[in-house]
């Protein structure tokens, strides 16, 4: 019922009401008092009748000009009807975190659980072309000198679009190479954890300070090509005290990769030599994109004794390839990535006897199948599995890696020995995303691994993102 | 050879336009209707269409009123949907209860404009509602999630809408 069928009866009712107290004084010989009171309540109803009339006509000329806006309007988008009146309007907030439970089933004292990453976004649309984005990371829940976790700044650029099909974007921004570094929230990944590969040879999450131009066609490629920050080979830990890693969980942690271990972040980088990147992707068919990437440039070098200089310059270059198709119920990918680093001979000789060295070659490759078995308007479920295979140190020169054999410490701990890791491993995983919404998973999976067998794990993980 | 190359990109700024229009709404409307687009009807979303509409958006859709285009039992549809961060404007025509074209028309958000593509966007032909979800499934693009999900809630949001307007109640 609208205003003006309401108001209907409310006229109605008042002018009953004043004739009604009309007929009455005419008949009522009432005292003088009453008679005035009379009068008063009818002069009372009169102006009411005047102010409903008047709101009345008020609604008929809102009515009339509204229905000819309507007749008269061309086709209006509902975003205009919802303009933006408010600065912060133009702020935008968003988020995500994964949570993890990680039980090496042949090593259960070193059963962890881990807030993995909380991180919040923000981002501001100064006008239609030109946007900011941020987002802000605490990694495992506390930050602090005596605490594992860190507080990172992931991404900061702006970006401005200059046609439909090209943005030029510069700051720290996630470098596109890959099906998970620039969709890395835990929503857009099955299993627990990341993959291997696409953290330990693709050092997800990977971002650059520079600038790049980036956008897509109609045709279904889209493109990105870059000037960066890029290695820094001075950040090399030839000598650990300890093994860097001892768990599956701390593997993917420890920065232990060649380019997760000296990547820079754009924290006081060093910016002597830059690096480019171009990537290509295809989107153009439904459910299926298929692309690559290429990344090169000279690292800044390991320092080296006055008296013992190293030549030339160590140019490190990462490639990728993947593919994805989603018919149906299915989820179907693949993704091959190899790094080389140039001229690390010297370097590694002198270092002698390092289990560490730099490798001049390092490569992952997987196969990963997902089906969504059941699926209703809220919940999910889709089981998964993945084969993969990483090698940290696929190729050394000048030296290679001396691994202690049997068990050495693995930590500071008495009584804390094992086995030295090894660089290289064929890993399965088998597991399934539950799906609360669209935006909130529950994961669990079992990984098996054929050269550190200690690392095999059951895994449970819940991840959100707003 | 650099300077020329980079002032050319920036002279492509002045052929830019703002947000990214796919398709003006008038484009829309006479590629839906051809020359005998008609005035925009009113649907008021009244209690009985925000209850439908809810469970689509997880939300109440946030206008009072929708002007929607009518002719003979084909509808059209300009709605708004936020993907990830900014609203997607994209316009539908339902016939008969089936999708008869999608389209992208204005899209704000700053990763995930692939669903403009025309393969995309072709697979909405022919959809219709089964009970809360579209039926054929429509494949997603990958890194374009979210903005794929905000496309198929406004696809449902058109197919629960066209049969509450008063002339398809009307029309036999």
């Amino acid at each position: 019922m609208n205003t003006k069928s309401m108001l209907f009866p409310r006229l109605c009712a008042a002018a009953g009401l004043s004739a009604f107290a009309a007929v009455a004084a005419a008949a009522d010989p009432a005292p003088a008092k009453s008679t005035d009171q009379v009068e008063q309540q009818i002069d009372a109803l009169s102006q009411q009748l005047q102010a409903l009339k008047a709101e009345l006509q008020q609604l008929k000329s809102q009515n009339e000009a509204l229905a000819a806006q309507q007749s008269a309007a061309p086709a209006q988008t509902a975003a205009a009807t919802s303009a933006k009146s408010s600065p912060f309007d133009n702020l935008s907030l968003w988020g995500y975190g994964e949570v993890y439970y990680d039980r090496p089933i042949h090593d259960v004292a070193r059963t962890q659980a881990d807030l993995a990453r909380a991180v919040f976004g923000i981002g501001y649309r100064f006008d239609d072309r030109t946007h900011f984005n941020s987002e802000f990371e605490v990694e495992h829940a506390v930050s602090s000198a005596d605490d594992p976790g860190e507080f990172e700044v992931e991404q900061f650029y702006v970006d401005h679009q200059l046609t439909n099909w090209a943005s030029i974007e510069a700051g720290l921004f996630l470098m596109p190479f890959g099906l998970l570094n620039e969709h890395h929230e835990p929503t857009n990944f099955y299993g627990v954890q990341r993959n291997f590969v696409e953290t330990l040879i693709i050092p997800s999450t990977w971002r650059e300070g520079g600038f790049a131009l980036h956008g897509n066609t109609d045709l279904g490629i889209s493109y990105s090509a870059g000037l960066t920050t890029g290695i820094d080979l001075g950040k090399w830990d030839f000598a650990p005290e300890y093994p860097a890693y001892t768990t599956a969980l701390e593997l993917e942690d420890s920065d232990v990769a060649p380019l997760q271990a000296t990547h820079q972040e754009l924290a006081l980088s060093n910016a002597e030599h830059l690096a480019q990147y171009v990537s290509l992707s295809y989107n153009g068919l439904p459910g299926f994109t298929a692309g690559g990437a290429i990344f090169t440039g000279n690292a800044a070098p390991v320092p080296a004794p006055p008296n013992a200089p190293l030549s030339g310059h160590n140019r490190v270059t990462l490639g990728e390839v993947h593919t994805r198709w989603t018919p149906g119920a299915f989820d179907l990918s693949a993704l091959y990535a190899r790094g080389t680093i140039s001229n690390t001979a010297g370097v590694n000789l002198q270092n002698p006897g390092s289990p560490n060295p730099i490798p001049s070659k390092f490569y992952g490759y997987y196969l990963q199948g997902a089906y969504t078995v059941w699926q209703n308007a809220t919940y999910r479920v889709s089981p998964f599995v993945r084969w993969e295979r990483y090698d940290m140190g696929a190729n050394y020169a000048g030296t290679s890696p001396e691994i202690p054999s049997g068990d050495v410490p693995l930590s500071g701990a008495p009584g804390d020995y094992g086995k030295y890791p090894q660089s290289h491993d064929i890993v399965w995983t088998y597991g399934a995303n539950f799906y609360v919404t669209p935006h909130v998973v529950i994961k669990a999976d079992y990984q098996t691994f054929d050269v550190n067998r200690d690392f095999t794990r059951l895994d449970l993980g819940l991840g959100l993102y707003f | 050879m650099r300077c020329p190359f980079f002032l050319s990109v920036l002279m492509l700024a002045n052929a830019a336009i703002a947000d990214e229009v796919v398709e003006t709404p008038d484009a829309f409307l006479a590629e839906a209707f051809g020359t005998q687009t008609s005035s925009p009807q009113t649907l008021w979303l009244d209690n009985k269409a925000q209850a439908a509409l809810r469970p689509i958006f997880n939300h109440l859709y946030p206008q009072a009123r929708l002007h929607y285009w009518r002719s003979g039992t084909r509808s059209a549809w300009i709605l708004d949907d936020t993907g990830k961060e900014f609203p997607i404007t994209a316009g539908f025509v339902v016939d008969g209860g089936a999708m008869k074209l999608a389209r992208v028309l204005t899209y704000r958000e700053s990763r995930g404009d692939e669903i403009r593509y025309p393969a995309f966007l072709k697979q909405f032909v022919g959809v219709s509602l089964a009970g809360d979800r579209l039926q054929p499934q429509i494949d997603g693009i990958s890194g374009a999630t979210l903005s794929v999900a905000s496309m198929q809630r406004m696809a449902r949001a058109a197919l629960t809408l066209a049969p509450l307007t008063a002339d398809a109640a009307a029309t036999p």
